[in-house]
């Protein structure tokens, strides 16, 4: 019986790690457990997973991009690396990173305020920057990865364990397609994965825009067929912003859809291009 | 929007004649047609003309592709010019040296932009579409070296079949989007037949979609070469700038004039109507007068006043005039656009008015015994009105 991380309890790691003290749980468990901790006096999330060919290499690829990228809106590394600790007949690998003290996206009552998702898309859009740059595309950008830092108008891009290295070899089976359900661009959804780039992850911040600005899905909503998420993402044109929210100007909405565009081309290929267009929005 | 005289053969003075009348805002030099030193000697007689119009040489090595190419001056070009080159001769390190020697050759005189070497885009799916882009990407690289260089714009030549495929445009359009360019030049190339305004829609919609998401949605400049009338719905879609020649041949492109000539007759003398949005023959033009209906007809520039009282026909219409009334009409039109303001909608909505206006006035004419020929009549608006269409859906507009 593989250890279960929703019961895990991480006593053995602080045992094994002297100046270690675990707080309170944070994450529910599943593929990876975060737990709130303090290590040499320093407040970070201790974060641990099962030791599976998988996860480890995941895990392995998230250190990898956080260690490359250097980003006030993507999550430090702990002084710790990657550490493999045996509990009974089984593995735990666990590691060290900066605690965010916030709420996700996914917390945050909806619609959100314009002068909340005007700095979460231009947080958003330099941690994008940051990992294109480095070569990597993040492809699981969604509200519960997104969190806003307590006491400031900063948002942080959290887990890039399912990021893509464009130049680097592949982590998951050719075909397969990674992200979550409703969270995928057209792009994700359809092409080799060989070629996807930035504007995939930008794609899905537009998602995740309209989902804040609107409190709807642009393709999972009563406008739209409730088939097949991925059919409506691929085909279907999302409601104008408007229609959910009469408040939002036509600006903020021609943004948020320009995100949604299916052809890549057509949405933005210079990040500067989209942070101006942000900052331009004019936030009543 | 800016309109570029689109150099070619038979100068003789008619681009200082354009600058100096204000037809044109730039050049664009086609070494083929211009010895070297002539063309050193133009690019910096212009250069010093205030206010200093803008410069650019189409190096034109895609000619070396042709089969039996007529080369014209361009072997003279010993700087980059390399004759009777195939695709396989383009190596890596064969594509970079020929990049160098295009854009050195054009960094030594005081054009305004650099312009890369290119060959005739055949189909988006085959080798040419990637020889073209090796070249675009060594450009990049190569310019990216240079010191206080001018701007770089990136030429592409599409044979225009294989704008059919609108998979294959977006595709095209998913790379080039990320290029580190000022900008595009870009051409099509026309089927070798009569000089006419018509483009397949399919075609005409995949064209606008490059030139409005280079242009409008990526903010390149975008210049597009040997347009004709076809640059008032690129003025639409956001071009920065459109060349057109004097003769036919050099106001739309097609390979024709690189081959081996078989000689011809002068072409007849023709008329641009702007309300027609067409080149009609200036007989057509007569007939407009006799049936009481050419003021409908005109477009109103300084040179066609002479044909509000007289027949066409009985008035000195030399083709100095005529390529004048050309560019002046061009720029009407382009001023039409631009006066709808910076909204593409907007602008592509004064496109279809004139559209609609020119197949009404067409009709008029019809009902008043005005014929034309197959070539000037009004079977390109049909096509252009559906390319918009579809351009409007494609680009979701």
């Amino acid at each position: 019986m593989p250890i279960d991380l929703t019961v895990f309890n991480p006593q053995p790691i602080a045992v094994a790690l002297p100046g270690l003290q675990v707080g309170r749980r944070l994450g529910p468990g599943g593929q990876k457990a975060v737990w709130e901790c303090t290590y040499q006096g320093q407040r970070f999330v201790l974060k641990v997973l099962v030791a599976e060919p998988n996860s480890t290499e995941r895990a392995k690829r998230e250190l990898a991009v956080y260690r490359r990228c250097n980003s006030p809106f993507l999550p430090r590394l702990g002084p710790l690396p990657l550490t493999n600790i045996s509990i009974g007949a089984d593995d735990v690998l666990y590691y060290l990173e900066e605690y965010i003290e916030g709420s996700t996206v996914e917390q945050i009552a909806r619609p959100m305020p314009l002068r909340e998702v005007i700095p979460m898309g231009i947080c958003m859009t330099d941690a994008i920057e940051e990992l294109w740059k480095n070569g990597f595309v993040h492809r699981d950008i969604k509200p519960a990865n997104i969190i806003r830092k307590a006491n400031t108008p900063e948002f942080i891009l959290l887990d890039a364990g399912l990021a893509l290295d464009a130049s680097g070899p592949s982590l998951t089976q050719t075909g397969g397609v990674v992200g979550t359900t409703g969270f995928r661009s057209p792009d994700q959804l359809q092409m080799n994965k060989r070629d996807l780039d930035f504007r995939s992850d930008l794609f899905e911040l537009g998602i995740c825009m309209y989902l804040c600005l609107t409190d709807q899905h642009p393709f999972w909503n009563q406008d739209l067929p409730r088939g097949d998420i991925h059919h409506n993402t691929i085909n279907f044109v999302s409601p104008y912003p408007q229609r959910w929210n009469t408040a939002l100007g036509p600006e903020i909405c021609d943004l948020v859809m320009r995100l949604l565009e299916k052809e890549r081309h057509l949405r933005y290929s210079k990040f500067e291009h989209l942070r101006s267009d942000l900052n331009r929005i004019v936030i009543p | 929007m800016k309109l570029y005289a689109q150099h070619g053969y038979a100068k003789s003075n008619k681009i200082d004649r354009a600058f100096e009348a204000g037809a044109v805002d730039g050049v664009v030099f086609g070494p083929n047609n211009e010895k070297p030193e002539s063309l050193r000697d133009c690019v910096k007689k212009f250069a010093e003309l205030k206010p200093r119009p803008d410069i650019l040489i189409d190096p034109q090595l895609y000619v070396s592709f042709l089969s039996n190419p007529k080369e014209g001056n361009l072997p003279l070009y010993e700087d980059y010019y390399v004759s009777e080159l195939t695709i396989r001769d383009l190596t890596p390190r064969r594509i970079n040296e020929i990049v160098r020697k295009v854009l050195d050759f054009q960094n030594e005189l005081p054009v305004t932009r650099l312009v890369s070497p290119t060959i005739i885009l055949d189909s988006f799916t085959n080798r040419s579409a990637q020889v073209a882009q090796f070249l675009a990407q060594a450009s990049m690289e190569y310019h990216a070296s240079l010191i206080a260089a001018p701007p770089l714009l990136l030429s592409f030549v599409f044979n225009e079949n294989a704008l059919s495929s609108q998979d294959q445009v977006n595709e095209f359009l998913d790379t080039v989007s990320l290029y580190e360019a000022a900008g595009f030049y870009l051409v099509v190339e026309r089927p070798i037949g009569p000089y006419q305004q018509i483009f397949a829609w399919e075609r005409m919609a995949g064209w606008m979609l490059i030139v409005y998401s280079l242009a409008v949605r990526n903010q390149f400049e975008v210049l597009c070469g040997y347009t004709d009338f076809l640059g008032f719905p690129a003025s639409a879609v956001g071009a920065s700038a459109a060349a057109t020649g004097w003769f036919n041949s050099l106001r739309q492109f097609d390979v024709k004039r690189f081959l081996p000539s078989s000689g011809g007759r002068p072409p007849k003398e023709r008329y641009s109507s702007g309300p027609l949005l067409n080149s009609i023959f200036l007989q057509e033009l007569d007939n407009c007068y006799d049936a009481d209906m050419i003021a409908n007809v005109l477009t109103g520039t300084r040179y066609d006043r002479r044909f509000e009282t007289e027949r066409p026909t009985t008035r000195d219409w030399p083709p100095d005039i005529s390529t004048l009334h050309h560019w002046a009409t061009l720029k009407k039109l382009f001023q039409v656009c631009m006066n709808a303001g910076k909204n593409t909608k907007g602008r592509i909505a004064v496109v279809e008015e004139a559209i609609a206006g020119a197949e009404i006035l067409y009709g008029k004419l019809r009902r008043h015994g005005v014929q034309f020929d197959p070539a000037t009549g009004p079977s390109h608006l049909r096509e252009w009105g559906q390319a918009i269409t579809t351009f409007r859906a494609l680009a979701r507009l």
